[in-house]
């Protein structure tokens, strides 16, 4: 199986979680330190030994099925959650999104009009 | 030190019905025929209005037809037609200026200032912005919207117009996130939770996801290199020296 990054997100690695934006569904994601590092191995090498190793483990798989909910990853076949237990000698911390959040424009600050340009139509709330 | 965008060719003297306003190093240029419009900018811009040549120029076709906002990144222009109104000049500051800029974001916030440093001070509507400004009247640069730009390896904050503003531009030394409380108080968050909590006191450009993916990058990087904290206060000028502690 071949998994991949989705096309349309940014990451940066935040302290020791790594930060990932969704740019056109507009969501912002952080991975905790596993997950983090699953993330960064997906793109040294996305097919191959690596992705089967992290397959075999049920905890990396529910990642991945999650990251695939989200639209952050691709694979070239359907991702299943695995039913098989963790591994008993796995003594880190499970691989996972930490928040979700979604980004966006100030809100009622500004509409999108044309399907390119932003324009302010009225003044944001005072504080 | 970044160097400043790149100005079009310098004219002599400004057309009529022309105004030039200036926002840090970036100046953008309206033409229009419509008077109104003239006064409304000015009115709004009055303490940013410059002479020197602009980055960005707006021309306004007050009767013509076409969405509201059209832009041409080729040559730095935007047209607004007919359906534009005088502060869709905000709205398109606002989505040219981070790019203008580079690297840089626009934030929702407050910027005060001791004169040497910058305090960025950010929150939704009702959590303090204005507030705090009109509590600190002699150190704050703006009280809605804030330029912050990478500058080397540090920031600087830049005052943008809205309500309250004095064009100033100061490094940024901290950023706050406001919540009104009985007292005084603030906490540092660590970057991952900086992140979060600033990530809705950002105007990001959701139109364009090389724009969006800038301003992430951005943030990424400020998160990393300025403080932030979440600032518990009350109405008490006294919140001044809270802002301006330096770390035990």
């Amino acid at each position: 199986m071949r998994i991949r990054r989705a096309e349309d997100v940014a990451w940066r690695r935040i302290d020791r979680e790594t930060v990932v934006v969704h740019l056109t569904r507009h969501r912002m994601y952080a991975l905790n330190e596993s997950g983090g590092q699953i993330w960064e191995a997906l793109a040294a090498e996305p097919e191959g030994d690596r992705v089967s190793q992290l397959l075999s483990d049920p905890d990396a798989t529910a990642f991945l099925v999650d990251l695939s909910a989200e639209g952050l990853v691709e694979s070239d076949a359907p991702l299943a959650a695995s039913q098989a237990p963790p591994f008993a000698q796995n003594d880190r911390e499970p691989p996972r999104i930490e928040w979700r959040e979604e980004v966006s424009r100030f809100a009622g600050a500004c509409a999108l009009f044309g399907g390119a340009s932003v324009i302010c139509t009225q003044q944001p709330e005072n504080s | 030190m970044n160097p400043a965008p790149a100005s079009r060719p310098a004219r002599s003297s400004l057309p009529a019905f022309s105004v030039r306003i200036g926002l840090g190093d970036t100046v953008a240029e309206l033409h229009t025929s419509d008077g109104n419009w003239l006064a409304a900018v000015r009115e709004r811009y009055q303490g940013f209005l410059t002479g020197a040549p602009p980055h960005l120029v707006i021309h306004h076709h007050p009767g013509r037809p076409g969405p509201p906002v059209e832009t041409d990144p080729s040559n730095a222009e935007v047209r607004l037609n007919g359906g534009a109104v005088p502060e869709s000049v905000d709205g398109v500051l606002r989505t040219q200026l981070p790019e203008l800029a580079a690297p840089a974001l626009v934030a929702h916030g407050a910027l005060l200032t001791d004169g040497a440093r910058g305090f960025l001070c950010c929150g939704p509507p009702g959590a303090g912005k204005s507030t705090l400004a009109a509590l600190l009247p002699e150190r704050a640069l703006c009280d809605e919207l804030a330029l912050v730009r990478a500058v080397g390896g540090a920031f600087e904050g830049v005052s943008l117009p809205y309500w309250v503003a004095r064009p100033g531009r100061v490094p940024l030394a901290d950023i706050f996130l406001l919540e009104h409380a009985p007292e005084h108080r603030r906490q540092r968050l660590a970057p991952t939770a900086a992140a979060r909590a600033l990530r809705s006191n950002i105007c990001w450009p959701t139109h364009e996801p090389a724009a969006l993916n800038r301003t992430f990058a951005t943030m990424a990087e400020l998160v990393g290199a300025v403080p932030v904290w979440r600032l518990e206060f009350t109405k008490d000028p006294g919140v001044w020296q809270t802002i301006t502690e330096e770390p035990a």
